[in-house]
């Protein structure tokens, strides 16, 4: 079925389009999650720094409001671009909610940073520690840098689809791309004395 | 396509196929989602009953003080009303309260019907005022 529609989630919501409303239905809409799901996993645990928990409350948060209409989707872009910008505005709310309640909760037990990946008894292997620095690393650069790496290199989106799920220009994605990509590959080396 | 970017590939490749082998799975978030959106419409349904009724008492109150604040209005008005008409003098009720006899002798002055007249003396003619 062709859609030809825009994207109204957030402040895109009054925006109106002089073509044709057309929506998906739940059941088109439950296929096309489920066959971006693993992906989608990879793209919300890097929005919140790689809490698995926080992680799976976004996706939660993410489907409800697709399936509930909250969100809709129009066909402006492909619905991968627009469902990471959805799960990336989750990501942020959720962060921002969680900081509140542990700023208000002043408990120590509450505190809720990034969890840190380094590797336990069961990732010992060579590859899993890599994997493990990388994200060490990513967590070390500026948020921008960290979205458009990841979208490009992890989800091999372009550097344009990028730039449409970041909601910036083209130029500053290209801009945060090529000074991360450098301070990614200095964070490497020197963690693990140059990549292998 | 640099060297860099291939490096960079092949470990956010190994990233990735970690994070794929631990991921929630697709019907429990799902299950979960669905549960919530459910009772997001609930609530919803709820919630715009609730402004129904509310808009509904504010209308029926503001009507009903409305109402209330005419109908003093308008008994205050027929109050008045009927006030005037008992204070209300005809302009010719002085005569009624005179006696028969002075009532026979014309007036000394009807300065409306004989404007300019005066009477100089009982017995003189009568003069126009100016001569």
């Amino acid at each position: 079925m062709p859609v030809t529609l825009t994207v109204s989630y957030g402040e895109a919501t009054a925006h109106t389009h002089p073509v044709r409303r057309e929506r998906l239905d739940r059941a088109e809409l439950e296929r096309e999650l489920e066959r971006l799901h693993t992906e989608s996993w990879g793209w919300a645990l890097a929005c919140v720094g790689r809490d698995r928990d926080v992680a799976q409350e976004v996706l939660q948060t993410m489907y409800e409001r697709v399936l509930s209409g909250v969100a809709a989707y129009d066909g402006r872009s492909s619905f991968r671009t627009w469902a990471f910008g959805v799960i990336r505005l989750t990501a942020l709310e959720e962060l921002r909610r969680r900081r509140r309640y542990a700023s208000r909760v002043d408990d120590d037990a509450v505190v809720l940073e990034s969890s840190d990946p380094a590797p336990g008894p069961d990732l010992l292997a060579e590859r899993a520690e890599r994997a493990a620095a990388l994200a060490a690393a990513l967590a070390r650069l500026s948020p921008r840098q960290r979205e458009v790496l990841q979208l490009v290199f992890y989800h091999d989106m372009t550097i344009e689809d990028a730039a449409g799920v970041m909601r910036v220009s083209l130029g500053s994605a290209r801009t945060h791309y090529e000074r991360g990509k450098k301070a990614l590959a200095a964070l490497l080396m020197s963690a693990a004395g140059g990549i292998r | 396509m640099t060297m860099l970017d291939d490096e960079l590939h092949a470990h956010f490749r190994e990233l990735r196929d970690d994070d794929a082998m631990t991921a929630v799975s697709f019907d429990a978030v799902r299950a979960v989602a669905g549960g919530r959106a459910k009772r997001r419409r609930t609530s919803r349904g709820a919630r715009s009953a609730w402004w129904l009724a509310a808009a509904v008492i504010v209308v029926v109150a503001g009507s009903a003080v409305a109402l209330r604040a005419w109908r003093g209005r308008r008994a205050g008005g027929v109050a008045q009303i009927r006030l005037d008409v008992l204070n209300w003098r005809s302009p010719t009720d002085a005569l009624l309260r005179q006696s028969r006899a002075a009532t026979g002798v014309s007036q000394p002055i009807l300065g409306s019907v004989l404007d300019g007249v005066t009477r100089q003396s009982d017995t003189g003619p009568l003069t126009i005022k100016g001569d």
